[in-house]
């Protein structure tokens, strides 16, 4: 109703902000749609930052995932939905990973190889290069601090700015600067150290 | 400033996370040293092997597991009614306190009607309604079962018992209001009802 409201009023809803406070607040009022449609936006970048944070065990992302939707739902009444949404989702992201990092007993991974995420069919030796490098990476990952990782993940990965990673990890921008440059140096380095291993 | 001290400096500047001075700094540090600008070159390969992880194609599947399982788990959520209740409880409360303080005091020099509910023999006899109504009124007002708990009030009958008694029609009235009084079955709970010359 509000949506035909504002279209009646000649306002634009092309906007992802303008789309995702409506949706927030269809959401709100109990709307399962509406939900599940913010579900289907941010699903990718819950999904993959849990992964990223977790060490690709893909079934501990997964429930992590699961964690974040669903305080996510508990949480709409005390939304704000015109607050930056990606920032509160990434900073509930990296805290349910960090509490699901301190206390659980790690299960076997269950690593992304093989038919599970293929979604672009790249040759075969090229797909095994990818995938032998997807495999240094995660381990070079699992060599940082916590901290590193958490705002290496945010700022490489998913392409925050600074200012807002600290504002994420409630940290000051001079810690994350310090946290992102130690981790790019100790990254580069283990794959430096893998790489001279092989020849 | 040693090369190890600038280790951090060029993780920074190959994503250009520097400040214009610190980038002019690294520059002319990185035109002097052979093994710092070797360094700038594993770091900028290992960066983009670590940006490959954005590429990390993820199954559908995966997706359409986490889904299913928040959705089902928040459709048996429903929402809390308690918002409902208290506006309602509020509303009723400041409605009760409204009629409570603009309740009609009893008129010196009014006629008055006083209207019984409740079972006919356990209560005073009306003063000025017939037999007849009365017991209308104990028949048509106690409420199988409830009405020790719960007054309950006909206003249609209540009409009928004021025009019956002959005082009721506007006409009559000359435009004196009437104020019904009604008894219930509780001793503290009486109903006064002011009735204009429209017979409301």
């Amino acid at each position: 109703m509000q949506e035909l409201a504002l279209v009646m009023a000649g306002e634009r809803l092309d906007a992802p902000e303008e789309q995702l406070v409506l949706l927030v607040k269809r959401a709100k009022s109990g709307d399962i749609a509406a939900f599940e449609e913010i579900l289907g936006r941010y699903e990718r970048q819950v999904l993959g930052t849990a992964l990223r944070l977790l060490g690709r065990n893909l079934e501990d992302a997964k429930d992590a995932a699961q964690q974040v939707f669903l305080r996510l739902h508990r949480g709409l009444r005390q939304l704000d939905e015109n607050r930056q949404f990606e920032s509160w989702l990434y900073r509930v992201t990296v805290n349910v990973c960090r509490d699901m990092l301190r206390v659980r007993i790690r299960k076997p991974a269950v690593q992304l190889e093989g038919t599970e995420h293929r979604s672009y069919a790249p040759g075969a030796d090229e797909m095994m290069v990818h995938s032998e490098q997807i495999q240094l990476i995660y381990d070079a990952l699992d060599t940082l601090s916590e901290r590193e990782r958490a705002a290496l993940v945010l700022r490489d990965l998913e392409g925050i700015a600074t200012k807002e990673v600290a504002r994420i990890l409630g940290t000051s921008e001079v810690t994350v600067r310090c946290h992102i440059s130690s981790a790019r140096v100790k990254i580069r380095k283990f794959v430096d150290r893998q790489s001279r291993r092989r020849l | 400033m040693n090369c190890t001290e600038f280790e951090e400096r060029i993780a920074l500047f190959v994503e250009n996370d520097l400040s214009d001075a610190e980038v002019t700094a690294v520059e002319r540090h990185l035109e002097t040293c052979t093994d710092c600008r070797e360094f700038a070159a594993g770091l900028r390969e290992s960066q983009a092997m670590l940006k490959g992880l954005r590429r990390e194609p993820f199954d559908d599947a995966i997706f359409a597991d986490v889904r299913s399982q928040v959705i089902g788990r928040v459709s048996n959520v429903r929402p809390p009614m308690w918002p409902k209740y208290a506006i309602a409880a509020t509303l009723l409360i400041v409605l009760a306190a409204a009629l409570w303080r603009t309740r009609p005091a009893a008129p010196v020099g009014l006629p008055a009607v006083t209207a019984y509910i409740g079972p006919g023999p356990a209560f005073p006899t009306p003063r000025t309604t017939a037999p007849r109504q009365a017991s209308q009124i104990a028949k048509m007002t106690v409420r199988h079962g409830r009405a020790q708990s719960r007054p309950h009030v006909n206003s249609r009958l209540a009409r009928q018992t004021i025009q019956q008694a002959g005082l009721a029609h506007p006409r009559a009235l000359h435009s004196e209001p009437l104020v019904v009084k009604l008894l219930t079955n509780d001793p503290e709970v009486v109903i006064y009802w002011l009735v204009d010359q429209n017979g409301g």
